[in-house]
């Protein structure tokens, strides 16, 4: 086994990763380790397989000096970088002065021990079991063998056209069209060790993992959530059951979609919160990155687009541009050709139809089995308080509020009102489409749930204007 | 803050213990006599085929001689499934791999018409919430339990009985239940239930259930202790982080056995010595058979077989060669898509017909000529020579 390469080809996406949001993020923004190193990883991740692409595109094929090389170089150029004059911004938020009593310390230390114990677990899995899971030999791994044998991204077609073209410099799945991020990963991996591993390709799901992980405890510090509960959150997040089969069961886009997806709307929360522009930077490349893993993707990513409007807009004008936008999706539904597709699934599937089994297959799946802990209570608890609880999601968290809700309502709709539905009764998409919401729901409950923690009383919001009486 | 928390959760689970006490209804059938005797059945009374099983120190011994399951009758003057909603067996020695089922019937002497297999990993005291099945109704005529393992293994019963309804096996059963483990399936990549089929309760929702008793508690707590002060959602989320970690343990637990069963099966194997001990081995034998039969790396492979799962592993195997598979489409495209040369893999089940002495294949009345190159038990593999 290629040990030192595989390590390399692990960790410099990471540091390169790393580099750049440390060149981007002010000096003393609260977390910022974590937030250098978790989203620098995903970044890093991410980013790999579309410097392959380019590479591959350029045509220079899928060589692993190549890459490697690009990746040093932007690491040096980075590197060197930080000695050149210019972006020492420094962040504007106010410094968490609070140290920890004995109770919280025990419970950080508590569950910073569980943490590390279900990544131990996970990456053992990773480390040892071959590819197993249903898509990832159906459309994902199916590409990579190719392209890894082949040291190129030839090109998969669907069956149709296979047997027109005899076969001849094409290859066939079962969905040739998806993204090619997925692949290039285990490519990636495999070109490290110049073998095809069933096992070592899935290293980036365990890298991913820990850096959505990291992220989000950065982002909930960044929001100004004390210590302990931003630990305490990220225990939540890091040991949802649903979330860590994905990563133990390494081989499918979901993980990656949800920490792109999360990440982007972590970042576009704080973005509204600071202002910082690394903020706005990271939530659009990150919405990007959604569009380039998986068809959903393209909604989760104009799910981003309302919160925008709604930060630079007053509420009632970002209200009145919804409606107007409604009305133009009901109409562009009414007139475009029933065949086209969007995200992956045709129109004609889009029209609304109500399946109650649907209904059941996402409460059964929320609510009663254990994918999500109770995650799902959370939510039913912290949201309605959320709402009611002056200032808090109708203001503060209004743009957060607003991406969340669009993600949900669309997942909603695509089961209980669609053709889709089917995936949920069966159970066979609507936990795999959870995961790409987790992230950014749980990240909303935690801020209302501080928010109720921080306030004095819960009908008073601190942040209104106070009313000045007479004489004063 | 860390006393009231407490304090609230230790009503709240008592509260919870207390209805599911209170209320037999909720676990087992309210109709149901409690009083009654527990039907036990020693290694003596276990009815046994002789030749593969013996009684050593008062434990039934059944050896596993052929690829055949063995079956244990337990008789019986007669019992009402209402009355025995739990099934009990312990066990002494058994290999990883054993299958247990139940298998019952509502008149005797006749092979039974219902079977339950047990879908997690056996354990030495496994309890059975049989009340689940659902064609558990009425008098049972036959009662039996069939043990498959591999030839060459043995199990050691101790016991098996039948419960009815109490708080004890109640708990026990749920227990037994919620701690039970199953390795990875394809369906864990969409769903974790968090238990098996045959249980009462859903943790998740047992777990809520504590968590808002425990805050009615807490708010109990509060109007008499600490009226005049704010509310402490400090206490109300360590009443909820307790919660979550009760349920966090017990799939933590089951991550940890995973582990072992994993580390068993795959640790210090190479890529490809890890797909001949996973859950595909056979079919990966056959596929390692069918590369040295197949020359050319460019050379075109179709891959034939009625069954999804078998039919997308195996053309996942063959890449990088250039495979053709459709899923849920036809097994074989029309013979004017197929070339000389061309590579047939014939994975049984396969609607495919293959003639053993020339090779031809058939199928939906279109016929390809073709030359056998490997024909074994699971699956043939030809060249076409049209």
């Amino acid at each position: 086994m290629n040990t030192p390469w595989l390590a390399v080809a692990t960790l410099l996406p990471v540091l390169a990763g790393g580099l750049f949001l440390n060149r981007l993020v002010p000096k003393n923004t609260p977390a910022r380790l974590f937030i250098v190193c978790g989203m620098g990883a995903l970044l890093g991740v991410m980013l790999t397989p579309q410097i392959m692409h380019l590479t591959d595109a350029l045509g220079y094929g899928l060589n692993f000096s190549t890459v490697i090389g690009i990746l040093a170089a932007l690491s040096i150029a980075l590197m060197l970088s930080h000695f050149l004059p210019g972006n020492h911004s420094v962040h504007q938020g106010a410094s968490d002065p609070h140290t920890l009593s004995h109770l919280e310390r025990l419970l950080v230390t508590t569950v910073v021990a569980l943490i590390t114990l279900r990544i131990a677990s996970l990456g053992f899995e990773v480390l040892l079991r071959p590819l197993f899971p249903w898509d990832a030999t159906m459309h994902w791994a199916t590409k990579a063998r190719v392209w890894f044998e082949h040291k190129a991204m030839l090109p998969f077609v669907d069956y149709h056209s296979w047997l027109e073209l005899r076969g001849s410099g094409v290859f066939v799945d079962r969905h040739p069209q998806y993204p090619p991020m997925i692949p290039l990963l285990q490519v990636w991996m495999s070109l490290a060790l110049d073998a095809w591993d069933e096992s070592l390709i899935n290293i980036p799901w365990l890298v991913c993992f820990i850096g959505i992980g990291a992220t989000f405890y950065g982002q909930l510090r960044l929001a100004g959530v004390g210590t302990t509960v931003a630990a305490v959150s990220t225990y939540l997040l890091i040991s949802l059951p649903l979330l860590n089969t994905h990563v133990a069961l390494a081989g499918y886009a979901d993980l990656f979609l949800g920490s792109a997806y999360g990440c982007a709307v972590l970042s576009l929360h704080n973005w509204i919160m600071h202002r910082e522009r690394w903020l706005a930077v990271m939530a659009v490349l990150f919405g990007v990155l959604c569009i380039l893993i998986k068809a959903e993707g393209v909604i989760w990513a104009l799910s981003l687009i309302p919160a925008i409007t709604v930060a630079y807009l007053g509420r009632r004008e970002a209200a009145q541009h919804f409606l107007l936008l409604f009305l133009w999706g009901v109409l562009f539904l009414l007139v475009i050709p029933s065949d086209l597709d969007i995200a992956g699934y045709a129109t004609k599937d889009l029209v609304p139809s109500f399946n109650f089994e649907a209904l059941r297959g996402i409460l059964l799946t929320i609510w009663v089995h254990d994918n999500w802990h109770l995650a799902g209570y959370f939510a039913l608890l912290l949201i309605p308080l959320g709402v009611i609880m002056p200032g808090a999601m109708t203001k503060k968290f209004l743009g957060l509020t607003t991406t969340v809700a669009c993600s949900v309502g669309a997942y909603v709709y695509l089961f209980i009102f669609t053709g889709f539905g089917e995936g949920a009764a069966d159970f066979a998409a609507v936990g795999r489409l959870s995961i790409h919401l987790a992230p950014g729901l749980l990240f909303l409950c935690t801020l209302v749930y501080n928010e109720l923690l921080c306030r004095e009383s819960f009908w008073v919001d601190p942040d209104a204007p106070r009313a000045v009486k007479k004489g004063e | 803050m860390l006393r009231i928390s407490l304090l609230s959760l230790a009503i709240g689970t008592g509260l919870a213990f207390a209805i599911v006490i209170a209320g037999p209804g909720l676990l087992s059938s309210a109709e149901a006599p409690t009083d009654l005797p527990v039907l036990e059945w020693s290694a003596e009374e276990i009815e046994a085929n002789k030749d593969k099983s013996s009684i050593e120190q008062g434990l039934l011994r059944v050896n596993f001689q052929q690829p055949f399951a063995n079956l244990l009758s337990l008789p019986h003057e007669g019992a009402n499934t209402e009355s025995y909603p739990y099934l009990h067996l312990e066990l002494e020695e058994y290999p990883a791999d054993l299958e247990v089922s139940v298998l019952w019937g509502k008149s005797r002497g006749k092979y039974p018409a219902f079977a339950h297999t047990v879908t997690s990993e056996v354990r030495p005291s496994q309890w059975l919430a049989v009340r689940e099945l659902e064609n558990w109704r009425g008098d049972i005529g036959n009662l039996i339990i069939r043990l498959a393992s591999k030839t060459g293994e043995s199990v050691t019963v101790r016991k098996i009985s039948l419960h009815p309804a109490s708080v004890k096996t109640n708990i026990l059963t749920l227990w037994s239940d919620w701690t039970s483990f199953s390795p990875w399936r394809r369906a864990s990549m969409n769903s974790n239930l968090g238990v098996t089929k045959l249980s009462p309760l859903y943790p998740a929702m047992a777990i809520a259930c504590i968590f808002l008793l425990s805050l009615a508690a807490y708010a109990v707590l509060h109007l008499a202790w600490q009226r005049k002060e704010k509310l402490n959602w400090g206490a109300i989320g360590l009443v909820f982080l307790f919660c979550w970690l009760s349920l966090d343990m017990l799939w933590q637990y089951k991550l940890l056995r995973q582990n072992n069963v994993t580390f068993t099966l795959f640790a210090g194997k190479t890529s490809e010595e890890k797909l001949l001990a996973g859950p595909d081995a056979e079919l990966f034998s056959l596929l390692n058979e069918a590369r040295q039969h197949i020359s050319e790396d460019s050379a075109r492979i179709f891959v034939t077989t009625s069954d999804d799962y078998t039919g997308l592993r195996a053309a996942y195997y063959l890449y990088p060669h250039n495979v053709y598979f459709m899923l849920r489409g036809r097994e074989l495209p029309f013979s004017t898509y197929t070339d000389n040369g061309d590579y047939v893999l014939v994975v049984n089940p396969s609607r495919v017909k293959v003639n053993h002495q020339t090779g031809m294949l058939a199928f939906k009345r279109d016929y390809f000529p073709a030359e056998m190159l490997l024909n074994t038990h699971q699956g043939k593999l030809v060249r076409l020579t049209k």
